[in-house]
């Protein structure tokens, strides 16, 4: 499943030899246990990206939205409906494209198709939650740069087949909305309780990137202790 | 005389006060990447400055010729990414062309470094149409070198980070975030207050 020259390791057996048009009774158990196979593995990928290879704590991808941006709920709400819009469209998108464009022209290919399936996420963004992109200022249109989007479909998408791209840009998008989330959620109950404590002399020190950072550092090696944890073959990946 | 200390200017605003990568949290993780190969770094702040003069040029273009209210400046983040994409595509292909070796040096990291400098231009996208040619090339270049110094400042510390100790599980990464965390706050001193 993990390449394009392994395509057919999750396929039946029968498919593969070219003689299951003969079997056709035979070569169903095993077809069956192909597609099991293939969602087991899919599930794996999934959870790998939202927890134990996390685009943004493990990768360190994509960091700026959390960093500077996630600040409040509303903002972190508004980015992650952005990146739900934008990333599986353009992963799948460039794992079909595949390996028909060069390997050179494929970051322009993917910054172009980023940047594109912007306008309909900042318009759905406008309908769904009104004045919430004024509230993200420059951060919603940075969403088109976001290293998350560019990596996986640039670097992942191209050599996969279409379910584990799938698996992954999901996974991906609710690890990266998961951190976002948490973190804002601390940010805004820190800002909430200076306030509470009458505190004057910084308006709202939760809301500066060195804030975003130190509390990913924590978020990040909560993450690392758990993955220490974990026994060594679990960690071995589709 | 007036000229140059304009690019100078900022060239230093871009280093300190508008240092993104610090105080705006913005292009963090293609800095980390830069670190991770120190040999590279002045090569690759070398193609951000560059890509960022560019995409600062490609800025003011688009600021004269695409319609300032409306949907169209809505769609102006959108034709500026795709404008950087077309640089990168016609200097990949002039290297890859007429400058094979240079292309195989620098082909690890000319897409990253093409992307950074649409990262790290479109914070300054309303404010860059009014910039002039020479404080256009002191920002470009202040760029480049904030570039290069977060880099720098980095690798330095990615051996550290992996101290044996430190806790396992703050070692690597976790422990990058609560330095430049710690450095971010040291920035926060030259903006007294937010970026954006």
């Amino acid at each position: 499943m993990k390449k394009r020259n392994k395509r057919r390791a999750g396929a039946p057996a029968a498919a593969r030899s070219g003689k299951g048009k003969n079997r056709k009774p035979k070569a169903l158990p095993a077809k069956r246990a192909g597609r099991k196979k293939l969602l087991r593995q899919a599930g794996t990928i999934l959870v790998n990206g939202v927890i134990f290879k996390n685009p943004v704590v493990i990768g360190a991808l994509g960091l700026f939205p959390v960093v500077a941006a996630g600040d409040c709920m509303e903002n972190a709400w508004a980015l992650s409906l952005l990146m739900l819009v934008m990333m599986t469209p353009v992963c799948l998108i460039s794992g079909w494209l595949g390996e028909k464009v060069p390997v050179w022209v494929r970051p322009a290919l993917v910054l172009v198709l980023s940047a594109l399936f912007y306008l309909p996420a900042a318009r759905l963004l406008d309908v769904a939650m009104p004045g919430a992109s004024l509230g993200l200022g420059i951060y919603g249109p940075l969403m088109i740069a976001n290293s998350i989007i560019l990596s996986r479909a640039n670097d992942y998408a191209p050599n996969h087949l279409t379910p584990a791209v799938l698996a992954d840009s999901l996974g991906c998008t609710a690890g990266f909305c998961a951190v976002l989330l948490i973190v804002s959620a601390l940010r805004a109950g820190w800002a909430h309780s200076l306030s509470r404590m009458g505190n004057t002399a910084l308006q709202n020190p939760a809301s500066y990137p060195f804030a975003g950072l130190i509390l990913l550092g924590f978020l990040s090696a909560l993450i690392q202790f758990v993955n220490h944890k974990r026994p060594e073959e679990r960690k071995a990946t589709p | 005389m007036q000229t140059l200390a304009q690019m100078m200017l900022y060239a230093v605003l871009a280093v300190t006060s508008e240092n993104l990568i610090f105080t705006g949290g913005i292009g963090f993780s293609r800095v980390l990447r830069a670190a991770r190969r120190p040999k590279t770094a002045l090569a690759y702040s070398g193609l951000v400055c560059a890509f960022t003069l560019a995409s600062a040029a490609l800025g003011i273009w688009f600021g004269r010729t695409a319609p300032a209210g409306g949907w169209a400046a809505a769609a102006r983040p959108v034709l500026f990414a795709c404008g950087t994409a077309a640089v990168y595509l016609a200097a990949a292909f002039v290297w890859r062309t007429w400058w094979p070796k240079f292309y195989k040096r620098v082909e690890p990291f000319l897409s990253s470094s093409a992307i950074n400098s649409v990262v790290l231009s479109m914070p300054f996208l309303r404010r860059v149409f009014f910039l002039g040619p020479w404080q256009m090339i002191g920002y470009a270049l202040g760029t480049g070198a904030a570039f290069l110094f977060a880099s720098a400042a980095l690798s330095q510390a990615m051996g550290r980070m992996r101290n044996p100790d430190m806790p396992q599980a703050f070692q690597g990464l976790p422990a990058v975030f609560l330095y430049v965390g710690i450095l971010s706050l040291a920035f926060f001193g030259f903006t007294g207050g937010r970026l954006f």
